[in-house]
C-alpha cells in the first residue's frame, strides 16, 4: 500500500487532471466557413473559436496527459510503500538490561490491526563496578523519536500504544519522568522485572575478569601524523592516567599502545592474550562500520554518557550503519548517546577484546575532552572489557532466573510472560498526529517510488508529444 | 430566375413609364423631354422674333392681331438610350442555399429581375436598351436597340452569365455613350469608389446615372451560430462571426450603406437601395416613379 506524506499535492494533481479533461472537451477549433460578401464589416479577430464537444476525441492523448499528471503529482506527494495496513502501532521500548527475545516480545503484543515496533535502550549501568541509577525517563526520548519516525513514514498509523520494558521499577517521582510523562500524549504501560546485574550471574564471572586490563589506544593512522596536535590522544592519555588503569603510552609507529608494563606487551606471563580494549576514535572521518552523514548542519547539543552530558554543540558527522540503530545483542552496547537519542559511541565485545568506537568529532584546538564533564565518557571508554561470553551468559542466566547461556534463548518467552505490568497514567493510546513533524525539517529516506513515478511521467509526456506531433501531421 | 419566370413581372409592369429625370439631349424623337426646341405640336411658349429665326415658325395670327412678330416654341421629345450595367461578381451570388437545400433569392437573381423589369419599362417607351455585365466569364455586351425581342435577348444574356470573379465595373462605363441613361445594378462591394467617380463624371457631363444598390436580407441579419466568414471576392479575407460581433458588424454595415447613399446622391446620380426580399414589381414602379419625382429631389430606399 502506498502512503502519502503530502496527500494534498496528489489532490491537486487530481484537480489538474480534471481541468485537463475539461480543456480537452473545450477544444479550440476553426468554425465552419461561410461565404459572406460583407465579411469586411466584421471586426478583425482570431478566426479560431472555442467549441465544446460532448465526446472527447484523441482519447489516447487525453489518457497519456492525465496519467503523466497523476504520476508527477503522486511523486510530489511523497509516497512511501507500506506492506500492510495497520492503524495501531505498538511501540515497545526495552531497556538493554531486560534480556528477552525480541520475537517473543513481538508475539506478546501482536494483534491483527497492530504493528509492533521494538526498540532497545543500551545498558544504562556500567559493568559492575560503575553502576548508576536507572532513569526510566530516558526511554521516552527513544519512544518519541521512533513514534515520530513511524508516523512520518507510515501515514496509516493513527494511534500509538507505548510499552516500556525495564529491569527496574521506574522512579516516577523524578522531574525528568514527570516532564516526559506530561509530554507523552497517551497511555504508557510499564513492564518491569528484577534487574539483571553481572554480580547476580551464576556463570564464571570472577572479579579477576573484571579487573582493569591493558588498554590499547588505536589511532586512525591515516589521519594522525602529528601526535602532539591530537586532542583525543592527549585526552585518552590524561584520563588513563587519572584512572590509573593503564600503563604507559608507548609510541609504536603511528599507533600508541597503552599497556600495563613498559614493554607494551599484550600477552600475559602465562602466554594467554590479555583482554584488551581498542578505542577507535578518528580525529577525521568516521570509524569503520559507521556511515558518514550526508545532512549538512546536523548537530546535537550534548554527548550523554552515564548520565553526564558533555555540552556542545557537536557536529554529527557519522551515524551507525543500518538506520542508525546498532544491532541490539549481547555483544554490542551503547556507550554514549547524542542528546537527540542517536548513538555516539558503542562497544563490540569479542571473546578476548572489546572494540569501542567513538564518532564524536573534536576540534584539534579543543580542550573539552579534558574537562570534568568528559570524565564519564572516558570512564566508559577506558573501562575494562567484559568478554561477550560472560556478558551474554549473565543476561541470559538472570533472565531465566537460573541456568546457563545455552538455554537462555529458550527461556526468553517465559521471561517475558513473567513481566510485571502496570499502566502509568492515562487510558487512551496516543494519537498519531501528535507526533507529526514538519516534513521540511530533517532528512527523508529516499524511496524507489518517487524516481520511478517521475521517470514514468517523463516517458508518458514523451510518448504524448510524439503522438501529438503525428496527429498534427495527419490533420495537416 | 430564368427568362420564363419573367412573364408575370412583365405583365405587372405593362403600362409603366420611366421618364428621364431631366431633359435629354438631341436625339431621335421619343418619349422623353428634350433640351431642344422644335416644331412638335405641343406648344410651350412664344418668343419675339429675332433675325435668323425660321419665318415658318412665326405665329401669323398673333402677328395680325398684335402687329408683333412672335415665334412659337415647342419642346422636342427624344428617345433616351438606357444601358444596364449589371454586377455579376461572386458577391452577387449571396446567399447560398443552406444545408437543407433551401435557397432564397440571391442578389444576382434580384438584380436580373430588376434589370429585365426596368428594361421592359424603358423599351415600352421606345428607348433603346442595352446591357453590360461582368461575370467570371468576362464582360457580356448587348448593344442598345429598340427592336422587338430586345428584352428577351437581354434576359437570356443575363441567364447565360456565370456569377463569379471580381472584375470591376468602372471600365464598362467608358464604353457607354455619354448622353445615355446608365443604370448600375450592383451590391457596391467591388470597385465602389471608382464607380462612383465615373458616375459623377457622367452626371456632370449631362448623363443620367441610376444606381440600384442590391443588399441581401441575410447580410442585414446574419445567420446564427459561429462561422468563419470569408469574402467571396477576396478569398484571403477571413473574419470570425459569432454572436459577439453581430452588433458591431451591423453598425459598420449600416454606416457603409448610409455613406454610400449619401455619396451617390451627392454626385447627382439616382440611388436606390433594394433588399432581396422586396417585391420586384413594387421596386420597379417606385424606381420609375422616383425618377419622375426626382425632378423635385425625392428618392428613398426600397424595401418590401
Amino acid at each position: 500500500m502506498i502512503a502519502l506524506a503530502l496527500p494534498w499535492l496528489f489532490g491537486a494533481a487530481l484537480a489538474a487532471s480534471a481541468v485537463v479533461a475539461a480543456l480537452h472537451l473545450l477544444s479550440v477549433r476553426r468554425p465552419p466557413e461561410l461565404l459572406l460578401p460583407t465579411a469586411r464589416f466584421l471586426p478583425e479577430r482570431d478566426v479560431r473559436a472555442i467549441s465544446r464537444t460532448r465526446r472527447p476525441s484523441d482519447l489516447l492523448l487525453l489518457a497519456l496527459r492525465i496519467a503523466a499528471l497523476l504520476c508527477a503529482g503522486l511523486a510530489a506527494s511523497g509516497p512511501t510503500w507500506r506492506p500492510s495496513v495497520a492503524s495501531r502501532m505498538v511501540l515497545v521500548i526495552a531497556d538493554a538490561d531486560v534480556v528477552v527475545d525480541s520475537a517473543a516480545v513481538r508475539a506478546m503484543f501482536a494483534s491483527p490491526d497492530a504493528q509492533v515496533v521494538m526498540r532497545w535502550r543500551a545498558n544504562a549501568a556500567g559493568n559492575g563496578d560503575e553502576a548508576e541509577p536507572f532513569n526510566a525517563a530516558s526511554l521516552f526520548p527513544i519512544a518519541w523519536r521512533d513514534a515520530a519516525r513511524v508516523v512520518a513514514e507510515q501515514a496509516g498509523v493513527d494511534s500509538i500504544d507505548l510499552h516500556l520494558l525495564t529491569a527496574q521499577a521506574p522512579d516516577t517521582t523524578t522531574a525528568a519522568w514527570r516532564h516526559w510523562r506530561a509530554a507523552w500524549p497517551g497511555r504508557v504501560t510499564m513492564h518491569t522485572r528484577a534487574p539483571v546485574t553481572v554480580a547476580d550471574s551464576a556463570l564464571d564471572v570472577t572479579s579477576a575478569s573484571l579487573r582493569p586490563k591493558p588498554v590499547i589506544v588505536d589511532d586512525d593512522a591515516a589521519s594522525r601524523s602529528v601526535a602532539i596536535d591530537d586532542p583525543i590522544r592527549a585526552a585518552l592519555s590524561w584520563h588513563a592516567a587519572r584512572r590509573r588503569t593503564a600503563g604507559v603510552l608507548v609510541p609504536r609507529a603511528d599507533t600508541i599502545w597503552l599497556t600495563s608494563d613498559s614493554a607494551g606487551s599484550t600477552t600475559r606471563r602465562d602466554g594467554q592474550p590479555m583482554r584488551t580494549v581498542r578505542v577507535r576514535w578518528p580525529l577525521h572521518g568516521v570509524p569503520a562500520g559507521w556511515q558518514a552523514t550526508t545532512a549538512r548542519g546536523d548537530s546535537a547539543v550534548a554527548v550523554v554518557s552515564s548520565g553526564h552530558a558533555l555540552m556542545g554543540p557537536w557536529p554529527i558527522r557519522a551515524a551507525f550503519a543500518r538506520d542508525g540503530a546498532p544491532p541490539m545483542d549481547h555483544a554490542v552496547r551503547i556507550l554514549a548517546w547524542w542528546s537527540d537519542g542517536r548513538t555516539a559511541s558503542l562497544e563490540r565485545a569479542y571473546d578476548a577484546s572489546c572494540d569501542r568506537d567513538v564518532a564524536v568529532p573534536v576540534s584539534p584546538a579543543s580542550d573539552v575532552l579534558l574537562s570534568a564533564s568528559a570524565n564519564a565518557l572516558f570512564d566508559r571508554l577506558l573501562a575494562p572489557c567484559v568478554p561477550r561470553r560472560t556478558r551474554a551468559g549473565a543476561g541470559a542466566g538472570a533472565g531465566a532466573g537460573a541456568g546457563t547461556g545455552a538455554d537462555a534463548g529458550s527461556n526468553n518467552l517465559a521471561a517475558v510472560q513473567r513481566l510485571t505490568t502496570v499502566t502509568v497514567d492515562g487510558t487512551a493510546m496516543a494519537a498519531a498526529p501528535a507526533f507529526s513533524v514538519d516534513a521540511s525539517v530533517g532528512t527523508r529516506r529516499s524511496s524507489w517510488i518517487v524516481p520511478t513515478l517521475l521517470g514514468l511521467a517523463v516517458v508518458l509526456l514523451l510518448v504524448e508529444g510524439v503522438l501529438r506531433a503525428r496527429t498534427a501531421q495527419a490533420v495537416a | 430566375m430564368s427568362s420564363r419566370t419573367y412573364g408575370p413581372l412583365l405583365d405587372a409592369l405593362r403600362g409603366v413609364r420611366w421618364p428621364a429625370r431631366r431633359a435629354v439631349g438631341a436625339a431621335l424623337p421619343g418619349a422623353h423631354r428634350s433640351v431642344q426646341r422644335g416644331t412638335s405640336g405641343e406648344f410651350t411658349e412664344y418668343r419675339l422674333y429675332r433675325q435668323g429665326d425660321d419665318p415658318r415658325q412665326l405665329d401669323w395670327k398673333l402677328l395680325a392681331r398684335s402687329d408683333r412678330a412672335f415665334v412659337r416654341l415647342t419642346d422636342d421629345r427624344a428617345v433616351l438610350p438606357t444601358w444596364f450595367v449589371v454586377d455579376a461578381s461572386a458577391s452577387m451570388a449571396y446567399p447560398e442555399p443552406d444545408a437543407d437545400g433551401n435557397a432564397s433569392d440571391t442578389k444576382w437573381s434580384v438584380a436580373c429581375a430588376l434589370t429585365v423589369g426596368l428594361a421592359a419599362v424603358a423599351h415600352a417607351s421606345s428607348d433603346p436598351v442595352g446591357l453590360l455585365a461582368v461575370s467570371r466569364d468576362g464582360p457580356a455586351r448587348l448593344s442598345a436597340r429598340t427592336r422587338r425581342g430586345t428584352v428577351g435577348e437581354l434576359a437570356r444574356l443575363l441567364d447565360q452569365q456565370t456569377v463569379g470573379g471580381a472584375a470591376p465595373l468602372t471600365p464598362l462605363l467608358t464604353t457607354i455613350p455619354a448622353m445615355a441613361r446608365v443604370v448600375i445594378v450592383s451590391d457596391l462591394l467591388g470597385d465602389a469608389d471608382a464607380l462612383l467617380r465615373a458616375a459623377a463624371q457622367r452626371t456632370v457631363a449631362g448623363g443620367i446615372v441610376e444606381c440600384i444598390h442590391v443588399v441581401a436580407a441575410a447580410e442585414l441579419e446574419l445567420p446564427s451560430g459561429a462561422f468563419r466568414a470569408r469574402d467571396p471576392d477576396t478569398a484571403a479575407l477571413e473574419r470570425p462571426m459569432d454572436a459577439r460581433v453581430r452588433s458591431e458588424y451591423r453598425r459598420r454595415f449600416d454606416a457603409f450603406r448610409a455613406d454610400v447613399a449619401q455619396r451617390w446622391r451627392a454626385s447627382g446620380a439616382g440611388y436606390v437601395e433594394v433588399q432581396t426580399d422586396a417585391s420586384i414589381v413594387r421596386v420597379v414602379r417606385q424606381i420609375a416613379a422616383g425618377s419622375s419625382r426626382d425632378h423635385h429631389g425625392a428618392n428613398s430606399d426600397v424595401r418590401a
